[in-house]
Parts: C-alpha cells; structure tokens; sequence
C-alpha cells in the first residue's frame, strides 16, 4: 500500500511538469505580438518551455552562414521581469577534452526592439539564447515561454521556395 | 525544465518544498559583460536548465539547392527498409532518417516520392505513438494536394514538427535524441554525397565542414541527458565522426582537402548504413 501511495505521489510529482510542457504546446506565440514576427519562418528551431522565477535556460542552437534569424520571446507576463541574451559560443578541443568560450551579442534588457536579428552570416556560428527570470516575493511558477527563432534563407539564385511567396 | 529528468526525480522528490523558489541567478550577472568568458557547467546554478535545438534539415537542402545541386532520389532510404525497423530505438532514429528524406522529396517537389515517404514516415510515427502530425486529416490534406508542390511541402513539415513537439513536450528522452540523431545524419548524409566533383573553394562544401557546429550541439545535448545503453552507442558513433573532423579543423590554409572529404564521407557512409540497417 504505501509502495502505491509513493508511487503515485511520484508519478503526480513527475507528470506536473509534463502536463505544463504540453499545456504550453497549445499556447504558441500567444505571448507574442505578431508586428514583431516578420516574415521569418518560424517552424523548425523555435520551442517553448515552462519556466518559473530564478529560472535561468540556455537554450543551444546554430545559426547557418547565408541565412538571416530573428530570435524572439513571448514569455507569461507573470514572469517579467525576464531577459534575454545571445551568446556566440566557440568550442576548441583541448587534450580531447571540449572548452567552450562565450561571447554576448545581444541582451533584451539593454534594446528597445525586443528581439534579437542576425543578417549574413559568413559562416556558421553555434549560439547559446539565455533566458533568465528574475527572483521574486510571490510564487511564480509553471509559466510558458515559447522561444521563436525564425529564419529566412538570405540568397537566391531566382529560384522560389516552395510554400513562400518569393 | 524539460531535460533535466535526472534532476527532476533527484531533486523534486527530495527538496520539492523549495524547488520553485530557491536558488539565483548569479550567473545571468557574471556574464552580463561584452568580454568572452569561458563556460563552466559547474558553476551553473541549480535553476539552469539546458535545451537544444538545432536548424531542420530542409535549411541545408534550400541552401544546397540554390548553389544548384541536383536532387538525387537514390540517395533517400527506401521505402521498404521500414520493414526491418522493428525495435522501438531502430524505429525512432529511421523517423529521423525518414524525416529527412521526406523534407528533402517534398522541398525539391517530387510529389509522388513526397507522398511515398509521408505514408512511410507516419507508419513509423503511429507505431511511436507521435501520430499527432500524422492523422487522417493531415493525410486527407496530402492526397487532396498531391499535385501541388507547395501545398505538399507545407503539409509535410507542419506535420513533423508536430510530431517532434508532441515527443518533446511529452518528454520522450527514450526517442527524442535518436530522432536528432537521424534526421541529422540523413541529411548530412545526402549532403556529402551530393558533392560530384571535389572543389575546396565551393560552398556546398563550406557547408557541410559547417556541419561540425551541429554535431557539436548534438554532443553536448547527449552529454547532458541520462544515455540509455542504446543511445551511448550512437553516441560513440557521433564521437568517432566527430574524430574524422578533427584534422579538417586544424587547416591553416584549406578549408578541407580531397582527402579528408573523402575520409569524411566515408564515416559517414559507414554509420548511416549501421542506422538504416
């Protein structure tokens, strides 16, 4: 009997954040005003997680040489203030052993678009989006944030992506 | 946060009370400076959560395309490999596999092989329970667009990134990282073996050298999740490609040469075959 209580007390404990996860599946860019979005594509890189305040997510990604991205949040209000960084990340190998070196190239808190943009890249470069929610007095927990990155392919021979309008 | 299941069972089911209002977030502040600092996962507080996310096959295909590289239909798995998958680790990473071609067909608008592997791909979904992108309405819409290219396209990644946010949000650590590890595979497989003649200043090459920042992020994703016995031997096959680059990144004076492209390719021939069986 209590083997089952403890079992279910963890399933329960286990299952809440997936429960939220999934509720946030459903809530995509509902957070986020859609002047900003452009016309990127935003299917393919862009997540979304449940966060809660003193969170910090580094979110690891790649940007490709010849494509333009625009990087936007659309985070619950309940947990603002929240702020968003992009880091170019280096990686060399030392002894077999991997050291990795970050650089910022973006921070939410000191810009007044409220995304982040990258245009012609000349090569690729690994990016790290850190999104950090400040501490608060009040509980605030289980909140979505989707993270948008949208890309559009920055060159073009003439010919048209299937599905764009280009 | 979604990938920190080791963390998740650890930690919440012993400090539950304070899990959601301890902690800081000092290191958002040390790195708050334009200087380059160097990571330490070590010094990450216990509020950091890692995820990854790495650009969708199709984005190497478009690029690929624009340089004017032809679409070769022998170089997709068959179809009839489906058949063999019959493991739920063999079925998982050949969706990836099946993913990749199905973008590839669908981007340089074969229809008809479109159609093929959108039926192929949503029988390994079904059996993944990840039907979610792959139902009947979704292939209603298929065969009502089957001559229009760019409805085709449309549909057919709207219903794999479905599919992949159904297993995400669900938190399917047990196939999620063997669907990366397909989907990636496949299109550096097609990639590599779309270069016809060897020229070191060309950009599709410039491209797939690019590859090594994916199979980066790819290592540090498997690195920070808990690897079932199958998954540690994909990883060791990633490690091994990774070593195949390791000469190439040492160049001073040429981005890759003839040698080591084909020393390349041929690791990744060797590991796409071991997946597809």
């Amino acid at each position: 009997m209590k083997t089952t209580i403890f079992a279910t007390f963890l399933a329960l404990v286990i299952a809440l954040p997936v429960v939220s996860q999934a509720q946030c599946e459903d809530s995509k860019q509902k957070n986020c005003a859609s002047a900003q979005l452009g016309d990127y594509d935003y299917v393919g890189q862009s997540t979304y997680k449940v966060l809660s305040a003193g969170d910090v997510l580094n979110l690891n990604t790649v940007f490709y040489a010849n494509y333009n991205y625009r990087v936007i949040l659309c985070n619950d209000p309940a947990l603002n203030p929240i702020t968003f960084q992009v880091f170019e990340k280096t990686t060399e190998y030392v002894n077999g052993k991997a050291v990795s070196t970050e650089k910022e190239i973006y921070n939410s808190s000191s810009d007044t678009k409220g995304y982040f943009e990258v245009k012609g890249l000349k090569t690729s470069k690994k990016a790290v989006i850190r999104i950090s929610v400040a501490e608060k007095q009040s509980v605030v927990k289980d909140k979505c944030t989707n993270i948008l990155i949208g890309s559009k392919y920055s060159r073009t021979k003439g010919y048209k992506t299937p599905g764009s309008s280009m | 946060m979604k990938y920190s299941i080791g963390r998740i069972l650890v930690i919440t089911v012993m400090m539950l009370p304070l899990m959601w209002s301890c902690g800081g977030s000092g290191e958002q502040n040390d790195n708050q400076g334009k200087d380059t600092v160097v990571v330490n996962a070590d010094s990450l507080n216990a509020n950091t959560g890692e995820a990854f996310r790495i650009p969708p096959p199709v984005d190497l295909f478009i690029f690929m395309r624009d340089q004017g590289v032809a679409f070769q239909t022998d170089l997709v798995n068959p179809v009839d490999n489906a058949a063999k998958y019959n493991t739920q680790v063999s079925k998982a990473v050949n969706f990836g596999v099946y993913a990749a071609d199905l973008a590839y067909c669908a981007f340089n608008e074969n229809n008809q092989k479109t159609a093929d592997y959108y039926v192929t791909t949503k029988g390994l979904a079904d059996d993944l329970g990840i039907s979610k992108g792959f139902n009947q309405e979704v292939t209603d819409r298929i065969d009502k667009n089957i001559n229009n290219s760019d409805s085709l396209y449309a549909i057919t990644k709207e219903a794999y990134w479905t599919a992949y946010d159904q297993v995400e949000a669900n938190d399917e650590l047990k196939i999620l990282p063997f669907i990366n590890i397909g989907s990636w595979m496949e299109s550096l497989y097609i990639a590599v073996n779309s270069v016809q003649k060897f020229d070191a200043k060309s950009e599709v090459l410039a491209m797939i050298i690019d590859q090594k920042l994916i199979l980066e992020t790819l290592l540090d994703y498997l690195d920070n999740i808990q690897q079932s016995e199958n998954l540690k031997t994909y990883s060791a096959k990633l490690i091994e490609l990774n070593g195949t680059w390791e000469p190439i990144m040492k160049n001073e004076d040429v981005l890759v040469t003839e040698e080591q492209f084909i020393a390349l390719k041929t690791k990744v021939n060797e590991i796409r075959q071991q997946i597809i069986l």
